[in-house]
């Protein structure tokens, strides 16, 4: 058999818990969209005590779709390899021939395709609940630009499934390190210029950052303050895309030769 | 690389394992040697014990046939693959099932569970599907195919686990203390499976590791004694039995036993084990030169007051062959290695 | 009493090593302090955004309600991811349980041990929107009982709150790690925790007057911030706030203890009380 048929096949396998698991356990959609709505709605409350405009409040929304995707990265593919270890499974992704590449893509495929219809209700109920347009201008160069980050956020939880499991003895404490300061870094609920130019080139690392200025660009045009003009934000979401492939690589290559040649899954002991 | 040797499913050569160990920042490294140089050979087809108490390495040898762990010098080769160069040739031709096992998603059914893993394997899935529901009926459990794995009783589990192991049908099959925490019906009906799984079609090979001397000697072909990572002995369970043979064996009920019974400075008497049992008396077995000093120890006992109710001579079992090898009995090893 | 006191110390103190002894004090002091600051300068950048760098009065209310949040989210939270860590990650609940001690106490010295490690989330949280983003906090002596008073009120409430919370989890297994969650955020938006609860709508402006947590946050907020502030309810007196506050909590904490109750009384009968999920 090609291997590549035996890959596909083993993404697919992986991916089928993800898929059916919102539809089996219908608490997992509620608490998927209305926890980051919850939130969302809070900083809604916020900018209107403010008395700020339309748009912001609209960022407050993204801001909570952005989250349901972040959160679904942190604990569904960062933290996964450590649930994983937890309940006896990774030693079995081990040994089985397909490798821990496609069970990775598995993960990520049907937590992307899960957690988008998640982010699209969340999106649509926030514009509902406040009557806040929420218009495209380049519908082809947003669909790209949401595409390219869908790719380049999900490399790096593939990168962080193995390095948390490297680095971390709990990762449930290491993903809440990742929650509010990346809310922050990534400009979630406000725009990301607002951090200066250096802050917001560093937490472009995160590929929700440039993402969100992006997409922010590409719907309220001059009201968003940018960053960077949306063709080099895409670029440079293809080049993260493509960094963290390479990064994920060497990260499941470490915890490969950690487990097998020291016999353990971390780099503490 | 091209496979070397098509008789064996399993060969290692000087086999060594080591871990090294801190137990604080800045302390120096604990050295434990797992497995040290390990040699021994399967054949195809073979069922192949390993035998020994916890901690004695028997975990550690199949992680490292079964890819997990490389060693730390030494060769391995599993149907015919070298586990350190071939680890992905070695993985398409193998299966892995451990005892405990609690592996897999609560929310997936025991269909849908093991049709994610068959995938892992590259099995088109009508035949991965065919292939479940008839293993799940040989186990007895196709009327819960449909149950969630969250709701399974731990021997469902268990049984469920073996089927995964099955699915891909390897060519060599590691079986980590399968039957652990099971009960006595579950282990049987998986005992029972997995002896007739390896009849069904020639050159099957099964490794199992256990602690229970009655699997070894109901299931193995050949059983290989392991002890501190070293491989004490490897036979047939009757050829291990033999080696025990150093002597004759009885057992007799007596009144309760207090220790003081002068039976153990008895000229001739090789080995005593006491076992207390529920209505009071004691059982003693009795390891002996020759059948002679079976009066000489009759004797002691009465003159001590004591009463023997029963008495009977016995084969020897693989326990008296392990507690000849190894020097003490399972039991008393598993306390050793336990810290 | 003295069994329920020796248990909710022993309690307090598992919780402080389950809560802390997973990485070294450096982490765990930057852990601490990294998640409510996070918070709170997302709340900087989003009041500059709207109103610029003038932000007045609205950014000492936000500094306040984020400071005390990681309080009521231990407290309220604490009881529950007890009960949630015990049965499937730890898998001691049933011992727990099965222990002649009272579980309520095991409960609340868990989240005790959460409200001690988030305090020192609250003092740094204070003290940067006083340092740095230049908050005019203040904390007179003439106050310090009424803050007392507040805080101790407010805690056991909290802690009511989490009783109920808890009373939810014991009875529903595989999310129920996020139930607590979800309570958090719903009393995160309805609470008055980042804006006056004047700005919501009239329904949920009715709930956030019958829940301690936004009466304890408005208390809290008289001692540290100055008169002219914004306020949740600025037609009560402090007294008045202090009193509707007791009121509440004594409510909450009679309604927590009834619905524990019946809600372990259920799990039993269901013989769920120690099941484990396997997600």
């Amino acid at each position: 058999m090609s291997p590549w048929v035996r890959s596909v096949r083993a993404a697919l396998g992986r991916a089928y818990p993800r898929l059916v698991g919102s539809n089996r356990d219908r608490a997992w959609l509620f608490y998927d969209t209305v926890l980051p709505l919850l939130g969302s709605v809070a900083l809604v409350y916020v900018y209107r005590s403010l008395g700020a405009p339309d748009h912001l409040v609209a960022y407050a929304i993204m801001g909570g779709a952005a989250m349901a995707f972040w959160m679904n990265v942190l604990w569904s593919m960062a933290a996964q390899f450590y649930w994983d270890k937890m309940a006896g499974n990774l030693e079995l992704y081990m040994v089985v021939p397909c490798g821990l590449v496609p069970i990775l893509l598995g993960m990520s495929l049907g937590g992307a395709v899960a957690t988008l219809l998640r982010a699209g209700l969340i999106v649509a109920a926030g514009s509902l609940l406040f009557g806040v347009p929420l218009p495209v201008r380049d519908l082809g160069l947003f669909l790209a630009v949401f595409a390219v980050a869908l790719v380049a956020l999900y490399g790096l939880g593939v990168t962080f499934a193995s390095a948390f499991l490297l680095w971390g003895r709990e990762a449930w404490h290491t993903a809440n390190l990742f929650m509010e300061p990346v809310f922050l870094l990534s400009g979630f609920y406000f725009p990301v210029r607002a951090l200066g130019f250096w802050t917001a080139a560093a937490a472009s690392l995160i590929p929700l950052t440039l993402a969100l200025d992006a997409l922010r660009q590409l719907m309220f045009g001059p009201l968003h303050p940018a960053f960077l003009p949306v063709h080099v934000e895409l670029w440079l979401l293809v080049g993260l895309a493509a960094a963290f492939a390479l990064a994920a690589r060497a990260s499941l290559r470490r915890m490969e030769h950690l487990a097998r040649r020291e016999g353990r899954l971390s780099l503490r002991f | 690389m091209p496979k070397v040797s098509g008789e064996f499913a399993v060969e290692t050569h000087d086999l060594v394992r080591v871990y090294r160990t801190r137990r604080a920042r800045g302390t120096d490294p604990r050295v434990v040697v797992a497995l040290d140089r390990v040699t021994l050979s399967v054949r195809r087809g073979e069922f192949f014990g390993l035998l020994g108490p916890n901690g004695a390495g028997k975990t550690t040898l199949i992680k490292v046939l079964t890819t997990l762990l490389l060693p730390t010098s030494g060769t391995a080769r599993v149907a015919g693959w070298d586990v350190a160069r071939d680890p992905q040739r070695v993985r398409e031709r193998i299966s892995v099932v451990s005892g405990g096992e609690t592996s897999g998603y609560g929310l997936l059914t025991v269909r849908e569970q093991l049709w994610m893993f068959s995938q892992f394997y590259g099995i088109p899935t009508p035949v991965a599907l065919a292939r479940i529901d008839h293993l799940l009926r040989v186990v007895g459990l196709f009327e819960d195919r449909n149950r969630r794995t969250s709701q399974l009783s731990t021997g469902m589990r268990q049984k469920m686990n073996i089927v995964r192991g099955l699915l891909p049908d390897p060519e060599v099959l590691f079986l980590d203390e399968p039957t652990v925490g099971l009960d006595v019906e579950a282990a049987r009906d998986i005992r029972a499976y997995i002896r007739s799984w390896i009849e069904e079609k020639p050159g099957r090979t099964v490794v199992l590791t256990t602690h229970l001397m009655h699997e070894a000697e109901e299931l193995c072909d050949r059983v290989a004694i392991i002890h501190r990572g070293r491989i004490v002995a490897c036979d047939t369970p009757a050829a291990l039995r033999r080696q025990a043979a150093g002597g004759t064996f009885f057992v007799l009920t007596t009144d309760a036993w207090d220790g003081s019974q002068p039976v153990e400075a008895t000229p001739g008497v090789l080995r005593v084990d006491v076992r207390a049992l529920s209505d009071g008396r004691a059982e003693v077995r009795l390891q002996l030169d020759e059948d002679a000093t079976l009066l000489r120890v009759l004797g002691a006992l009465a003159a001590h007051g004591v009463r023997v109710h029963a008495l009977r001579k016995v084969e020897p079992s693989l326990e008296d062959a392990f507690v000849r090898i190894v020097g003490r009995r399972m039991e008393e090893a598993d306390a050793e290695a336990t810290p | 009493m003295r069994t329920a006191w020796r248990t909710l110390r022993t309690a307090f103190w598992l919780g402080w090593q389950v809560e802390s002894n997973w990485t070294d004090p450096l982490l765990f002091a930057l852990y601490q302090v990294v998640r409510p600051l996070g918070g709170l300068l997302i709340l900087l950048f989003m009041v500059r955004a709207a109103a610029g760098p003038a932000a007045g009065p609205a950014l000492g209310f936000l500094v306040v309600g984020t400071a005390f949040w990681p309080a009521v989210v231990a407290g309220m939270q604490g009881m529950a991811w007890a009960v949630v860590g015990d049965r499937e990650h730890w898998r001691t609940l049933r011992y727990v349980y099965t222990a002649p001690v009272s579980f309520r106490a095991y409960l609340v010295g868990r989240a005790l041990a959460l409200v001690a490690s988030a305090s020192a989330a609250v003092a740094v949280t204070l003290l940067f929107g006083w340092a740095v983003l230049g908050v005019p906090l203040r904390l007179e002596l003439g106050e310090l009982p009424y803050f007392l008073c507040a805080w101790a009120t407010g805690v056991t409430g909290v802690l009511a709150l989490g009783l109920a919370t808890a009373a939810g989890v014991l009875c529903v297994s595989g999310e129920a790690w996020r139930m607590p969650e979800a309570v958090g955020a719903a009393l995160y938006l309805v609470s008055g925790a980042l804006f006056p609860v004047t700005v919501l709508p009239e329904p949920l402006r009715q709930v956030a007057s019958a829940l301690p947590v936004s009466w304890w946050l408005e208390a809290l907020r008289r001692v540290w911030l100055p008169e002219n502030s914004p306020q949740s309810f600025p037609w009560a007196s402090d007294l008045q706030v202090l009193a509707t506050l007791a009121v509440l909590v004594a409510a909450f904490a009679a309604c927590g203890l009834l619905a524990f109750g019946l809600s372990e009384r259920r799990a039993r009968q269901l013989g769920i009380l120690d099941r484990e999920t396997g997600f």
